[in-house]
């Protein structure tokens, strides 16, 4: 069984109706061919790191997607489709399921594969980042 | 390929006291010290702390990191990049 997650940004403009229709139309999609969606995690709208397309926002949502190795062949037409979307921003899929796997044999017996994401509460240690900052400045 | 010289842990202090000491600060890859084995790219906050002013993905030799991590920490800057969580660069 493979894990996939997909991202779409979709345009900020649609109304929530035409968000829920346009994500649901690929859920469809994605469902109808064998494929399962197995978590969906939206994150609204939010403030683009960059303009796309003279927009400064967008609604970003993450599905997260289930499939046999035979059933992923839909993917390329998922990513087809989503391309061909001008409501679509911008989009990604990443498959996940060997790095996962990778993670959780490299994780101590026992102890549950840390991400950092799984655990958003959790207090962040200052990173070098700061002093680091000043140092590539001098370069 | 040959195998690494200094595979795992080998690398870290130097002989001391031969000809100029100079102090030099070990830097600890964090990611080891905390055993987390996947950087997920939807993490802004945590990505964040890996770009600098002009959003330059930060040099392992500044930050430390493992090789693998820093790996993990550079493709998962790059994705959110694309997905406009990250900037490419500020203007």
């Amino acid at each position: 069984m493979r894990t996939y997650e997909l991202a779409i940004v979709a345009d900020p403009r649609l109304t929530d109706e035409d968000f829920v229709a346009l994500v649901e139309e690929y859920k469809l999609l994605i469902t109808s061919r064998g494929g399962e969606v197995v978590r969906e995690e939206s994150w609204g709208k939010r403030k683009l790191a960059y303009p796309i397309r003279k927009l400064t926002e967008g609604r970003y949502v993450f599905l997260y997607l289930q499939m046999e190795p035979k059933t992923s062949a839909l993917l390329p037409e998922v990513e087809l489709r989503l391309g061909q979307n001008d409501k679509v921003l911008r989009f990604l899929s990443v498959r996940t399921d060997l790095d996962l796997q990778r993670a959780a044999g490299r994780a101590k017996p026992g102890e549950p594969v840390r991400t950092i994401h799984s655990e958003p509460d959790a207090p962040i240690p200052a990173p070098p980042a700061a002093e680091a900052a000043e140092a590539a400045e001098e370069e | 390929m040959s195998p690494r010289p200094f595979p795992g842990k080998a690398r870290g202090k130097k002989p001391a006291g031969k000809k100029k000491t100079f102090f030099k600060r070990r830097k600890v890859c964090r990611f080891t010290a905390e055993h987390i084995e996947y950087i997920d790219y939807k993490d802004v906050k945590l990505l964040q702390q890996y770009i600098l002013e002009r959003a330059k993905i930060l040099p392992r030799r500044i930050s430390g990191n493992s090789a693998r991590h820093q790996r993990m920490v550079s493709t998962a800057i790059k994705r959110a990049r694309h997905l406009a969580l990250l900037p490419f660069t500020t203007d």
